[in-house]
């Protein structure tokens, strides 16, 4: 994250290791003046509110991780986490698959990016008192975390982009899983993402998939 | 200040468990009824305006108990939960929809998402307006049934129920947490008045 937003993460413990319980904190951030990278603005406000939020984010971090129903979880598991019992009205922490996030960021860091300020600032905003993860009739933290998408890529693409839109990927047997690729369409790109061996991604532009009209 | 922590995981994968089934209908006006309910849930448009579905073919069986206490307390209708695909974020999820049908046609007059959800049709509101109770303990059973079958669709448990100043409000808690509230009014003629659904901070859901 330091490399896409200029920004100095900061940690409780000396080069963000890992303490005895293999927990990494970041405690805040600080510009880092000697940068000379592009820096996405988007990102590095997201990275800075999710460091200095009131609400504790926290995320278990791993690679190759699958929820409950066994399917492959896609960078980050906000949504289960929010369906998930709670303890004394705590959404539980959040999973983040850093190896989905890598594969990403070697193939399309901008996708990546988006991703990543989606998932941040969703698990922010779903944590937040009186929160809602999904559209109850007005916008929740899952439409936080696409606008926050949206932004990020935008800036990043150099080009106003749409809100992601994803047709829901259906096998010729009907069957849904991780195997069947997915897409991610937004104004003038669209990334085709299977999750077959690691996640990798193919990047049409202009899209070729043709947003639903709802 | 803070925070973000970075925990290692340790990963456990825990098997689904939930029961789905075929419509348990096999009468003839049952099959008419499952086919009814299946072009709904293909075809309607209000359970796509915000949500990315599909019907996977499935029904969630009732508990005995639940399904006794629903036909008690609205015998004009016939309650089912049906299992739906939706997708947000890959991958997909599999969620609960409970469906409110006619008795009498078996035509699907409402619906309101699972419990983490909430989220009801525009005509759900209605399913008790003006019907007229006996007493304030009907009343009370009326809005709590309701609810059992919502929390019973997720991690939920039915909390306070109380009838104060004509309004009817039954909580729905996850974990201890006031999550979600059913309210409905009642006149001083004893007829019920439009259902709401109201979020953990009051506000009306839908």
């Amino acid at each position: 994250m330091e490399s896409k937003t200029g920004l100095t993460i900061k940690c409780k413990t000396a080069n963000c290791a890992p303490d005895k319980n293999g927990v990494v904190t970041i405690k805040g951030t600080e510009k880092n003046k000697s940068f000379t990278g592009t820096v996405n603005k988007e990102l590095a406000n997201v990275v800075k509110d999710a460091a200095g939020a009131s609400e504790t984010a926290k995320f278990n971090v791993g690679s190759n991780m699958t929820n409950q129903e066994g399917k492959d979880v896609f960078v980050d598991d906000n949504e289960d986490a929010w369906d998930a019992p709670r303890n004394n009205g705590v959404v539980r922490t959040s999973n983040v698959d850093i190896a989905d996030i890598q594969d990403l960021d070697s193939q399309t860091p901008e996708l990546g990016m988006a991703l990543v300020g989606h998932f941040l600032s969703e698990g922010i905003a779903m944590r937040t008192p009186g929160a809602n993860y999904y559209n109850t009739g007005t916008p929740g933290a899952h439409d936080i975390g696409l606008e926050k998408e949206r932004k990020i890529l935008t800036e990043a693409t150099g080009i106003k982009q749409a809100t992601r839109y994803a047709p829901q990927p259906i096998s010729p047997t009907g069957q849904v899983t991780t195997a069947i690729p997915f897409s991610f369409v937004y104004t003038t790109v669209q990334y085709d993402i299977s999750l077959k061996n690691g996640v990798t991604v193919t990047k049409v532009s202009p899209p070729t998939i043709q947003r639903s009209k709802k | 200040m803070t925070a973000i922590a970075f925990l290692l995981l340790v990963l456990s994968v825990v098997p689904a468990t939930t029961q789905t089934m075929p419509l348990p209908l096999m009468s003839g006006q049952d099959q008419e009824w499952q086919s009814k309910v299946t072009e709904f849930l293909e075809t309607n448009q209000e359970l796509r305006k915000y949500y990315n579905c599909r019907f996977t073919g499935e029904f969630r069986s009732l508990p005995e108990n639940l399904q006794a206490e629903l036909e008690h307390a609205f015998p004009k209708y016939k309650f089912f939960i049906a299992n739906m695909e939706v997708y947000l974020d890959p991958p997909t999820k599999k969620h609960d929809l409970i469906l409110v049908t006619d008795a009498e046609s078996g035509t699907v007059v409402s619906f309101v998402w699972f419990f983490s959800w909430t989220m009801p049709s525009a005509s759900f509101e209605q399913i008790l307006l003006g019907d007229k109770v006996k007493s304030k303990e009907e009343t009370l059973n009326r809005v709590k049934s309701l609810a059992e079958l919502i929390v019973y669709t997720g991690n939920g448990k039915v909390g306070k129920a109380t009838l104060q100043k004509g309004k009817i409000t039954v909580e729905m808690l996850n974990g201890e947490e006031v999550f979600r509230i059913l309210e409905v009014k009642i006149d001083k003629e004893s007829r019920l008045g439009r259902l709401t659904i109201r979020r953990q901070d009051g506000r009306k859901i839908g």
